[in-house]
């Protein structure tokens, strides 16, 4: 019995004690209402303990039988107060956590509102970029600058560059060709050349053959001397003629040289760079297309970043429907606070002043305690069907 | 010589065989090897396997060739040209009306 007794006294101190320690500690809230049952348990408990003894009490203890005991009425006294006081700390930290939980959802309700226009207005953006490249792929905007373009002209302008090239080779070549052909010719005039010389130099040992048979002829052949004198001068001059001729044709033949120097210059190009540079170009072009895709794909990532980013962040101001769940929490807490401090009075009642047990108040008591008891549990039930999911219903951003 | 040339008994097909180098220094060579040739269709094979050079000299000299094959309603091929000696080729747009054989 007395043992009986300090269990119910323990669990009325214990409880307490977690209670208190709750208020120290941000403890779960299951940990607060085990507290609470423990000391409203311990409470009732040994309210009840002495009703239900009583009989056996009175036959041991045949003196004052409506006497509480100096030990228990202390312990319901410090109940009473104890249930009273933890009532008043945990109404306060309800108010507290209440306004905490207000001001913190305003807040993040506030950082999520502008968090989803940063991301309509990223999304904006990268639309806007991939609609701006879509545009240049599709019509290449004749008036804007478009590198593709750019590169595509500058590959048709080296294409026709090299054309110009090829042709000019073929062309000085072709000149060098009838230059061969034509010094081909010059070469044979120098032949005819000698050939006339040839002749002046024979037609000179004629008049000299001629002048040596007059000269035998004497007075008779004086006239045919003159003429074949005349004859010689024509030979020697012919000679000089023919002298002439060939220099001048020397020196046309050294302007022909230069002139084929001049020409075989233009006909041999180096196209290593061409080629280089076409190549290069060819590269760039690669690794232009190459590019926009990458950085298309890459937009089209960020963009569909960005609505993944809104979903969650509407997922995040769902979640703040946990304001509601927890305002009712705490609005149903102060009820069972409002019922602990209805008992802390009932239990204070049980004891009269001159220490004996008032068994009308105690009768109350008990029966309040079902009531109250029977109350919780009601509204602890339909709590727990009505506030578990949070996830139930869409909010819409405002 | 930097170009050799073979023409076969029946005049129709001129074999020209081009040096390492095929440049200016060939054109009269490269000539000589075709000039004299008349007889109509013949058919002229430039082998390019041995050619590690071109330039636009050699393009030119092509190009008269395939002229002069023109006139006798003959063909020009280009055989085997190696990879750098093609790339000169395609640049000039030889591979659009010259046969080129790999």
């Amino acid at each position: 019995m007395l043992c009986g007794k300090k269990t119910l006294a323990g669990l009325v101190i214990g409880g307490a004690l977690l209670l208190a320690m709750a208020q120290l500690l941000p403890v779960p809230q299951i940990i607060v209402w085990i507290a609470i049952a423990a000391v409203l348990a311990g409470g009732i408990g040994l309210v009840r303990e002495p009703k239900v003894e009583r009989p056996a009490k009175s036959e041991v203890q045949a003196v004052a039988p409506e006497h509480v005991d100096g030990e228990l009425q202390h312990a319901m006294e410090e109940l009473s107060q104890t249930l009273t006081h933890e009532a008043l700390i945990v109404n306060q930290e309800i108010a507290r956590v209440d306004a905490l939980i207000k001001e913190a959802v305003v807040l993040m309700s506030d950082s999520f509102h502008s968090l989803h226009g940063l991301t309509s207005q990223q999304s904006e953006l990268t639309a806007q970029i991939i609609t701006r490249t879509e545009e240049e792929e599709s019509h290449g905007s004749s008036e804007e600058f478009n590198i593709q373009m750019f590169i595509n002209e500058t590959g048709s302008i080296l294409d026709q560059f090299v054309q110009v090239m090829v042709n000019v080779s073929k062309n000085s070549l072709e000149t060098v060709h009838y230059i061969d052909d034509m010094v081909e010719k010059l070469d044979g005039i120098f032949s005819l050349i000698e050939n006339v010389e040839g002749l002046a130099s024979q037609t000179n040992l004629l008049a000299l053959n001629a002048s040596i048979e007059a000269a035998r002829a004497g007075e008779a052949g004086r006239g045919f001397a003159v003429v074949a004198d005349e004859v010689r001068t024509l030979s020697v001059n012919s000679g000089d003629l023919n002298n002439k001729i060939r220099e001048e044709m020397a020196s046309a033949r050294a302007t022909i040289e230069t002139l084929r120097s001049t020409v075989s210059g233009m006909a041999a190009t180096d196209l290593s760079d061409t080629i280089g540079t076409k190549e290069k170009m060819t590269e760039m072009l690669a690794f232009m297309a190459s590019n926009g895709e990458f950085m298309n794909s890459k937009v089209t990532e960020i963009s569909q970043l960005s609505m993944q980013i809104d979903s969650t962040v509407d997922n995040a101001v769902r979640s703040l429907q946990f304001e509601d769940i927890a305002s009712q929490a705490l609005n149903s807490m102060e009820h069972n606070v409002n019922s602990l401090n209805e008992i802390a009075t009932l239990v204070d009642d049980m004891t009269t002043a001159e220490g004996n047990l008032d068994t009308a108040a105690t009768l109350r008591c008990q029966h309040r305690c079902e009531e109250l008891r029977v109350t919780a549990q009601t509204r602890n039930e339909a709590r727990t069907v009505a506030q578990n999911d949070m996830d139930e219903g869409e909010i819409e951003l405002f | 010589m930097s170009v050799t040339a073979k023409t076969s008994d029946d005049k129709k097909t001129v074999d020209i065989c081009v040096a390492e180098q095929f440049d200016y220094s060939a054109h009269q060579s490269f000539r000589e090897a075709y000039r004299f040739v008349d007889q109509p269709g013949a058919m002229f094979r430039v082998d390019l396997s041995k050619a590690t050079y071109m330039d636009s000299s050699a393009l030119g000299m092509i190009l008269l060739l395939k002229e002069h094959a023109d006139s006798l309603s003959g063909k020009v091929v280009l055989a085997k040209p190696n990879p750098a000696v093609h790339k000169i080729l395609s640049i000039a747009k030889f591979d659009q009306f010259v046969t080129i054989e790999a």
